[in-house]
């Protein structure tokens, strides 16, 4: 699809003990635009993420800003499609901050001066200067996040392909990385458990299950649908429910009696 | 619930901090030439060996009880090598001591080689600790690719340092799991619950090796590892370690 950030069509990808993982998938993103990728454990997710700078090749189409993905033009993807893994101790596997997120631009061939220049600028939008010399196990876990996102901001990258952002994080931690992804203008795709997230920071949602695209649509009407995301698993947090007699999402506190709920986002 | 018993580096200022870490890997080389290729029979050399250590660590800053904590690391090793010297490494008739009762005696020079051997890497494995410990392991490793040493020994380090504290942590909470569901096994079943966790750590292992190879190649890691380039060195301090060497060389010589 001409002018989407990323397109995806038809994607067919099977692991080598022969389970299918994607069976059929496509996807798109226009640019600027944050994209939750939903569904339950195992629904090929992060499989499909990986399709997205090339690591897992398969039948189908992906195409980045328009340009198909090839072994001519992988470096260049690569470049441009920046991948976040959910486990920030795999995606951080250098001795120091500074050397972890200077690898990307070393490897695209920057100079030394360059690379620091970069580095410095990366770490400073995710609230992580000063930290260049400390090795990442001396980092908590939403450090650890937020330095790895720094490590593709610093390939200045236009797309953000990230897995499970808020997982294992505290409230605040969780509350500082949607407030970071909130500020970053790069087109997002975001695989999630974290409904509250996909709620606030997506405007669309794609449901994956078995492999395949099972619901698409903007997000506040695609989570209004009870019905639609119990089939596949997935339900809205206690506090982000629905009401059968309006049909909107409510906002329940705790804090009120019964009854009491808040009427918020109704109106999308 | 780090493992910073891994940790090496000791923060100083000292001229030992600031030397550039290639110029200090050669002049652990050189020591440690040194005291391996030492007579073992000289007592004199083995005191001067010894107290350069010693001066190193005083001036470095380093705390002695750390230093003791490095050695105690390989003590146990050296001392299993070491016992079997008195069975095999004697001449007849230069007993040193006769176990009474029988006709076994225990050989002068094995006792000497013994104590040669337990100095020796004592004084080695205290190069390498004072080295770590006024380096850091990361600019070592840049230390070592300044060196031309095989990229891929330089990676290898490099992994095992990063994933060395990831797996230490991932151990301690497999035995707390293990501790708070069976808090009293008995030996035999501790031991096999021990192998059944290895065999999971070595399986998570395996399988993040393969997510971080994902990770890298994601940042276009095309087979090469660019750490941050080290300090070559001043004139000064490639003289400096360059007189370093020349005693350690007349120490072996000198006759």
């Amino acid at each position: 699809m001409s002018g989407s950030a990323v397109a995806v069509a038809d994607l067919h990808y099977s692991y080598p003990d022969g389970v299918a993982a994607l069976r059929g998938a496509s996807l798109t993103a226009d640019p600027g635009e944050a994209v939750g990728l939903l569904g339950p454990n195992g629904a090929g997710k992060s499989t499909l993420l990986l399709h997205l700078n090339g690591i897992l090749g398969s039948n189908g189409s992906v195409s980045v800003d328009g340009a198909p993905l090839s072994p001519a033009n992988l470096p260049a993807i690569r470049q441009r499609v920046g991948l976040v893994f959910q486990d920030p101790d795999d995606q951080l596997f250098m001795p120091t901050v500074f050397d972890d997120v200077a690898f990307g631009p070393r490897n695209l061939g920057h100079d030394s001066a360059t690379v620091e220049a970069r580095v410095r600028s990366a770490l400073a939008t995710v609230g992580m200067a000063g930290t260049e010399s400390r090795p990442p196990h001396h980092l908590s876990v939403g450090q650890k996040k937020r330095v790895a996102l720094a490590t593709v901001l610093v390939m200045d990258c236009s797309v953000l392909v990230l897995d499970e952002p808020t997982a294992g994080l505290d409230p605040r931690g969780r509350r500082e990385i949607i407030d970071l992804l909130q500020s970053l203008p790069q087109t997002k795709i975001l695989a999630t458990h974290d409904m509250a997230l996909a709620w606030e920071l997506c405007q669309r949602v794609v449901i994956l299950d078995e492999g395949q695209v099972v619901a698409a649509g903007p997000t506040r009407d695609v989570l209004r649908d009870e019905k639609l995301l119990a089939q596949h698993g997935l339900e809205l947090p206690a506090l982000l429910g629905h009401s059968g007699a309006t049909g909107c999402v409510l906002l329940q506190s705790a804090f009120l009696t019964a009854g009491e709920n808040w009427h918020g986002n109704c109106d999308g | 619930m780090t493992a910073d018993a891994f940790e090496q580096y000791v923060p100083g200022d000292s001229f030992l901090h600031r030397a550039a870490p290639v110029v200090k890997v050669c002049g652990a080389g050189a020591f440690i030439l040194c005291v391996v290729l030492c007579p073992a029979s000289s007592w004199p050399r083995s005191v001067a060996c010894a107290s350069i250590p010693l001066l190193a660590a005083l001036a470095a800053g380093v705390p002695g009880r750390w230093m003791l904590a490095r050695v105690a690391v390989v003590l146990p090793f050296v001392l299993l090598a070491g016992a079997s010297l008195p069975f095999v490494a004697g001449r007849p008739g230069e007993a040193l001591w006769q176990v009474p009762g029988t006709t076994w005696a225990v050989p002068l020079s094995a006792v000497e080689l013994f104590a040669s051997i337990l100095l020796k890497s004592t004084l080695c494995v205290l190069a390498v600790a004072l080295l770590l410990a006024t380096t850091g392991f990361h600019r070592l490793l840049g230390a070592l690719q300044l060196l031309r040493v095989p990229a891929l020994f330089v990676s290898l380090l490099c992994f095992m340092y990063r994933y060395l504290f990831v797996l230490w942590d991932e151990t301690v909470r497999m035995t707390r799991a293990r501790n708070a569901r069976a808090p009293r096994q008995r030996p035999l079943e501790r031991l096999r619950t021990v192998g059944h966790m290895a065999g999971s750590l070595f399986l998570r292992s395996y399988e993040r090796a393969e997510r971080v190879a994902h990770a890298m190649v994601a940042r276009g890691f095309d087979g090469t590892m660019r750490l941050t380039e080290q300090s070559a060195g001043s004139a000064a301090q490639w003289l400096a370690v360059g007189g370093f060497t020349a005693a350690c060389a007349a120490m072996v010589v000198w006759r």
